[in-house]
């Protein structure tokens, strides 16, 4: 009434609805897909089910060869779906071709019939289960073009209806059938259950409402449905050639891994496959937002699914598949993840066949194809190696897909020459050559692995619920890099490099980090020296090549700390998500990160309060930063189990590590200094700065802190700069609040845990030495010799034996393993080598020194003693009393081998 | 002349600012207006507290004796500095920001006067000129020259002011103002140095405190208008902006505020109760502060930049000026002791008197670490390298952020090297005063010579010499951690030491002009 007293016009009743509104579409296009995916996803649920009660009906052998048909079957329906795609967008199409189509799928069964013998060899599948395949061919075209049909016409239901009637009639009469008659009467059920199918759909096609107006046929429409039968073709043999291999490829144990892999892998295929089809008829009347809804459910699903096979328990994939399928639990994760991106490159190829672009992308899926099957005929040696083939297969393809939308939108809106001249810049070169320079810094690591990446390594050897339990029970961290590293490994293996290269690339990654950072803090000067001390900073690139989560933290401090500074100034909504995304990830990665981003939301508070002082605005500010601390504390709740699980274990420990702390290790005890006394914090500070060296070096560059009272007169009237400040306090308050709390927790007190100061250090020095050079032409030199001076002493910390933290394992371990026979027995201390021993020797028989007494005095074969950390007395007494012990024995010394850090003796 | 001409209102807008910098807008806030120091500071004065009973709880236990005379000798200088510390948390907390009340009644009269010696006619002019304009009062402006020369006459008769001179010239700056009283009646006399650029306001700002009928002066900070272009006036000026900055609006929070010889206007019948201007000093502003404050004439001081000046533009010029200061505040001090004033106004004298002390202090502190490099004697004992550290460091950073803080960022680095370069000047003028050695009055010069000027640091250079050597000889012959620190103190004293006698070996030093920022004073 208000309004209508007002004269203002009430906006619901008079105006009319836009079709194309985008907040209004989007829900539109998110029930309909939701609708035809829950049909979609029931169907999956119950083929599933199907899969399900089958393995137990059947001998592994006999579902082997009962997945493989149906693998077949999807062989025949997928590429026949993909005329659904050209339905789709032309249901006329249906009409046409309906004849054709019948005859070829004639053809292709009459072909399938003669070849029945020679194929069922080739496949390893009962001849009577490859004539049943002939039977499905003629049905497979036409119910890919009533349902094409139904969908170009938005009959929804007609869609649902025809998806539901397939796994029906295979539950009620399947299942049955395969009990008493085995997989071949299956096999037969299955085909009939999808001629019930085509029959309900050709019965809707001509029934019930459409919400889709016609769009009339045109050549055009002809050409885009005969791309996207092409494109969606070569993505059904991309999701099904993989199995069809393994069965021939693989022994029967591992093709029957292989097939219940692709069974659960099939539900990410089952559950993204109606979403191109609900697509492109309408991506192809160019509906606002369809592309986008459709790409992002096709993710979302994807993701969710992954997520959930993820965080399945493995004892629920064993119950499921039985005992003999427990590999699967292992393979899930990156076999689904492979699915679920080639789901959301289906996607992408439809739209783009809908708009008429689809052409290029058929070479790609061509090319994709035929890479997977070299791939898997080349390295295809068991299940996991053919699913992680078809994994790098979807990676590879999706990033080329998504590269080349991306290049096409770009020559399309202008945007490639303009980025071609950006990347021309000197600067642009620069910041790529230093992070080159990072990357090869940071590749050329030669040493043994620490211990704490060995404890890395072997969580990466649990089940995934295992390694979620290990974390929150044995260690200290946030899940986030225990997740990833388990991730890569089952992509790359667990060689050094291999469990080092994802701190590799997150080091590497830090170098152009820094320059966006100094440039948008300060400007682009300060930008590339803080890129150039960055690359060649020695405990940047120390951590950058160490398997743990530190290299990460360096990075990821550095972008939350860029992306609340841009935030602030800028005031946009993407900024402070980006914020939040950068800062969860950070917080996600190592606890104590809660330190800087509590610095940097004060920062933002104490701003707010500055410019209210002044009268400027501060919602925006305040809003921006409120929802990141909501964002963020929303974010965490999920987590709180496992930090509470964590906590309790922590305490249950005794609050203590086992592995020695190195919080300034050897520099105190050399000037006499308490544990941890103020000359500590100053120990780290040169390491943070220098890197890692001998302790007397150490020692004499800390005892240089006066110069540090200069530093601070040097401030003085230097201004009030925010910035500037901001970046103080990360560089004070982390590690101050850690001392301080070390007074009571003495093992909290690590570089390692505010190693987010150091890139802040590096901006800040970046920055002081900037701001000199533009007073004064000559200070320019400053910056050659900051760099080279790390220059200098990362060539000490990487090479010269003087490193204190270089402990060779894999040498001395090596040593032992060249003359180790079988009965040998390795006796190590202290006790917590045992990872590191693990990874370098698992065939050898070895266990902590303290666990036992000596072997007895009658055991034939070498005792190796293998002891480290000889700064510790009870190591040394442990080992000493233990050499007393085997020459009381009467056995020799044999040898005696010292490399870093570790020495072995071999008695015999 | 061109200038005011074309100005009549306002020099200061209408220059051109690469004429004269004392035309250009003044980007100094002496109130610091829209920042409360006392609030800063109160929240500071806590953990400087802490730091400090920290510090001295551990400094004084009689484990800490090393060597005993060295450990003597530090004690004193640190026991003074907790002094100097101590008064300056004390003043700052004080501060007052006075609001400048309108003059009650019809413009009084003003006798202007500035003193002249031997500056320039460029220096004077735009001074004279400014003065002219003065609103607020009937202003009689009277140039005195004790240099008797005929430009200035005739500058005088172009600008229609009175010229005075006399036959004697004794006295100094005080017999001359002595003299010129003399000659004129104003109920009011405003003081100007003869480079001080008067705002117009000038008068409109300060008379109105005089309707306090006790009030015997009022004082306006100095401003270096110079600062942006010469780097020991920048140095000189940071110095300055701390005084006239946190310090004055504390000491007048105290009502304490003493005479600094210009920007200042008196009420006549004060100084006619006082005699006059003090000859026999030279500070005489700060003698003759201390003798209306004992009389029970008030004082106030107006945080606003109503003149803008020239500050000491060589080394030589600064050093004479800190010479002449240190001498006649040193020489203060048992004038103060003697003087009849409440014990708060008695303090501030004091602790104002004892600052030219403080360069005992720099050279107490250098000394340490050669003798430990050479005689490997150190004032006190430690159980562990770390714990002087541990003790000193907060008390040192607490008391530069404290600086920083109350000095809203004006004080620099440059500015504490300068101080620490003239460590010597502090101990010569000590001795004088000892030795009750007469000390002259040197006019500060306004032009610098532009020219390498070793002699002015000569002290300084010696003492940059004497330490590296020591310091590479304790490197070169035992490198171990102990005498690295004391090398590393040695390195940063010399660097100090560096940074402030290094202007007086700059050939060319000016620096370029800062671009002009929005006025506060002459607003």
């Amino acid at each position: 009434m208000e309004l209508l007293t007002t004269g203002r016009p009430a906006p619901a009743e008079t105006a009319p609805v836009e079709p194309g509104r985008p907040p209004a579409a989007r829900r539109r296009l998110l029930t309909e897909q939701a609708l035809i995916m829950g049909a979609q996803a029931a169907a999956g649920l119950g083929n599933l089910v199907f899969a399900l009660v089958a393995v137990r009906l059947l001998t592994p052998e006999q579902f082997a060869s009962l997945v493989a048909f149906l693998a077949a079957y999807l062989l025949l329906h997928l590429p026949a779906g993909s005329l659904s795609a050209g339905a789709a967008l032309d249901p006329e199409l249906a009409a046409r071709t309906r004849r054709r189509v019948l005859l070829l799928g004639g053809g292709v069964g009459v072909l399938l019939a003669l070849a029945a013998v020679p194929l069922s060899v080739l496949f390893n599948l009962p001849v009577m289960m490859v004539l049943a395949l002939a039977a499905t061919a003629p049905g497979a075209g036409l119910l890919a073009l009533a349902r094409g049909r139904l969908y170009g016409e938005g009959r929804r239901l007609g869609v649902a209806t025809s998806l539901l009637t397939e796994p029906l009639v295979r539950l009620a009469a399947g299942l049955a059938v395969a009990a008493v008659a085995g997989p071949v009467a299956a096999a037969v059920v299955i085909v009939l259950a999808g001629y019930a199918a085509l029959l309900v759909a050709t019965l809707a096609a001509d029934r019930g409402p459409t919400s889709l107006q016609p769009t009339g046929p045109s050549d055009a429409s002809g050409v885009a449905a005969g791309t996207a039968v092409g494109a969606f073709l070569l993505l059904a043999v991309l999701q099904t050639q993989d199995v069809l291999l393994a069965n021939r490829l693989l022994d029967p144990e591992q093709a029957a891994v292989f097939a219940a892999l692709s069974t659960l892998g099939g539900v990410a295929v089952f559950a993204t496959a109606t979403i191109p089809l609900v697509l492109l008829p309408r991506a192809a009347r160019d509906t606002p937002a369809a592309l986008s809804t459709a790409v992002f459910t096709a993710a979302a699903v994807g993701a969710v699914l992954v997520l959930a096979v993820a965080l399945l328990p493995t004892g629920v994939t064993t119950a499921a598949f039985g005992p003999a399928y427990g590999e699967v639990s292992e393979l899930a994760v990156p076999y689904l993840s492979a699915m679920a991106l080639l789901g959301v490159v289906r996607v992408v190829v439809a739209g783009r066949c809908a708009a008429g672009a689809g052409r290029g992308l058929l070479l790609l899926l061509l090319l994709g194809a035929v890479a997977q099957v070299a791939g898997i005929l080349v390295l295809g040696s068991s299940a996991q190696a053919i699913a992680l083939v078809t994994l790098a297969v979807s990676v590879a393809l999706a990033l080329l897909v998504g590269l080349l939308i991306a290049l096409q939108a770009s020559q399309e809106q202008r945007l490639l020459p303009t980025l071609a001249a950006r990347v021309r810049t000197p600067v642009f070169a620069a910041v790529l050559g230093l992070s080159a320079l990072g990357l090869l810094l940071r590749l050329s690591v030669t040493r043994s692995l620490w211990l704490d990446e060995a404890t890395s390594w072997r969580q990466t050897q649990l089940a995934f619920d295992d390694l979620l339990f290990d974390l929150a029970t044995t260690d200290v961290h946030p899940p986030l890099w225990g997740v990833l590293l388990w991730l890569s490994v089952r992509v790359l293996g667990d060689g050094e490099l291999a469990l080092r290269l994802p701190s590799i690339l997150a080091g590497t990654a830090l170098v152009p980090a820094l320059y966006v950072a100094g440039r948008d803090l300060f400007d682009r000067r300060a930008g590339l020296m803080a890129a150039a001390l960055g690359a060649v900073s020695p405990l940047a690139v120390w951590y950058g090549q160490e398997a743990r989560m530190y290299a990460l933290f360096m990075l990821l401090a550095t972008l939350s700390l860029w992306t609340v500074v841009l935030a602030v100034r800028t005031g946009r909504v993407r900024w402070w998500v980006a914020f939040i995304i950068v800062t969860f990830a950070l917080l996600m990665t190592q606890w104590f990160a809660v330190l800087p981003v509590a610095v940097e939301l004060i920062a933002v508070l104490i701003l707010a309060v500055r410019r209210r002082r002044r009268r400027a605005p501060v919602r925006p500010l305040l809003l921006g930063a409120g929802g990141a601390v909501a964002g963020l504390a929303l974010l965490s709740l999920p987590v709180l189990p496992y930090l509470t699980d964590q906590l309790i274990a922590y305490g249950n420990r005794g609050a203590g590590f086992a592995a020695p702390s190195q919080a300034g290790a050897g520099v105190g005890v050399a000037t006499g200094a308490p544990e941890l006394g103020i000359y500590i914090p100053m120990v780290n500070l040169a390491w943070a700065v220098g890197g890692f060296h001998n302790p007397s070096i150490m020692t004499l560059l800390v005892s240089l802190w006066p110069l540090l009272l200069l530093l601070m007169l040097g401030l003085l009237g230097r201004g009030r700069d925010a910035t500037t400040s901001l970046l103080l306090a990360l560089i004070a308050v982390p590690p101050g609040v850690l001392f301080a709390v070390a007074q009571f927790k003495p093992d909290l007190f690590e570089l390692r845990y505010f190693i987010g100061v150091v890139p802040i250090l590096l901006l800040l020095l970046a920055q002081g030495a900037s701001s000199l050079l533009s007073r004064n032409g000559t200070v320019a030199a400053l910056g050659v010799v900051l760099v080279a001076a790390s220059v200098g002493a990362l060539y000490d910390q990487q090479t010269g034996g003087q490193n204190p933290r270089q402990y060779d394992f894999r040498e001395g371990v090596s040593e032992i393993n060249a003359v180790a026979e079988d009965g040998d027995l390795l006796l190590y201390a202290p006790d917590y080598l045992d990872n590191v021993i693990g990874y370098y020797g698992p065939e050898l028989e070895a266990r902590p020194l303290a666990d036992e007494d000596l072997p007895p005095a009658d055991r034939p074969g070498s005792v190796f003693l293998l002891q480290s950390f000889d700064d510790r007395s009870e190591v040394t007494s442990a080992v000493s009393d233990a050499r007393n012990g085997l020459e009381q024995q009467d056995r020799e010394l044999v040898a005696e081998i010292t490399v870093s850090n570790v020495t072995i003796w071999e008695y015999r | 002349m061109t200038l005011v001409q074309n100005a009549p209102d306002s020099p200061v807008r209408a220059a051109p600012d690469a004429v004269d910098p004392r035309l250009r807008p003044v980007p100094w806030d002496a109130a610091d207006a829209g920042r409360s120091v006392r609030r800063r500071m109160s929240l500071l004065l806590p953990l400087n507290l802490l730091a400090t009973v920290w510090y001295f709880g551990w400094l004084l236990q009689p484990d800490r004796v090393g060597s005993p005379v060295l450990y003597g000798v530090l004690v004193v200088a640190e026991l003074f500095n907790l002094v100097q510390v101590l008064g300056f948390w004390w003043t700052v907390r004080a501060e007052r920001v006075r609001p400048s009340p309108p003059w009650d009644g019809p413009p009084p009269a003003v006798d202007v006067l500035l003193p002249t010696y031997n500056e320039s006619v460029d220096v004077v002019e735009p001074a004279l000129a400014a003065a002219t304009r003065l609103r607020g009062g009937q202003v009689d402006v009277w140039l005195l020259d004790d240099g008797d020369r005929p430009e200035m006459a005739t500058l005088a008769a172009r600008h229609g002011a009175g010229y005075l001179t006399r036959k004697e010239h004794t006295g100094a700056k005080a017999g001359n103002i002595n003299a010129a009283l003399q000659h004129i009646s104003a109920p009011y006399v405003l003081v100007l140095d003869c480079d001080h650029v008067a705002d117009p306001a000038f008068l409109e700002a300060t008379l109105g405190h005089f309707a306090d009928e006790r009030m015997g002066f009022v004082q306006t900070p100095q401003y270096y208008a110079n600062a942006d272009r010469n780097p020991v006036a920048a140095a000189a000026w940071s110095q300055q902006a701390l005084f006239f900055g946190a310090i004055a609006r504390g000491k007048d929070g105290m009502d304490a505020m003493f005479c600094c010889g210009t920007g200042v206007v008196f009420r006549r019948a004060a100084l006619d109760d006082v005699g006059g201007f003090p000859t026999a000093s030279v500070t005489e502003d700060f003698q003759l502060s201390l003798l209306l404050h004992e009389r029970g004439w008030r004082s106030a001081y107006v945080p606003q930049v109503l003149a803008s000046g020239l500050g000491p533009e060589d080394m030589s010029s600064y050093a004479s000026q800190q010479l002449r200061w240190s001498r006649g505040c040193l020489s203060a001090i048992p004038a103060t002791l003697r003087a009849r004033l409440p014990w708060r106004q008695k303090t501030q004298y004091l602790l104002s008197s004892l600052y030219f002390l403080s360069g005992w202090t720099v050279l107490i502190y250098l000394t340490f670490p050669m003798l430990r490099i050479l005689l490997d004697l150190s004032p006190v004992d430690v159980d562990s390298a770390d714990e002087f550290l541990l003790h000193f460091a907060p008390y040192f950073v607490l008391a530069l952020l404290s600086v920083a803080v109350a000095g809203s960022g004006s004080y620099t680095f440059r500015a504490f090297a300068l101080q620490s370069a003239s460590c010597w000047i502090h101990a010569l003028s000590t001795v004088r005063t000892v030795l009750r050695r007469p000390g002259g009055f040197v006019v500060t010069s306004k032009e610098g010579a532009g020219t390498w000027q070793p002699r002015a640091v000569a002290p300084a250079l010696v003492l940059i010499v004497v330490l590296s050597v020591v310091a590479v000889y304790g490197l070169v012959t035992s490198p171990t951690p102990g005498i690295a620190n004391a090398a590393a103190f040695s390195m940063l004293h010399l660097s100090v030491l560096s940074a402030g006698a290094g202007l007086a070996l700059r050939r060319s030093p000016r620096l370029p002009p800062r671009p002009a920022e929005p006025a506060h004073g002459h607003d």
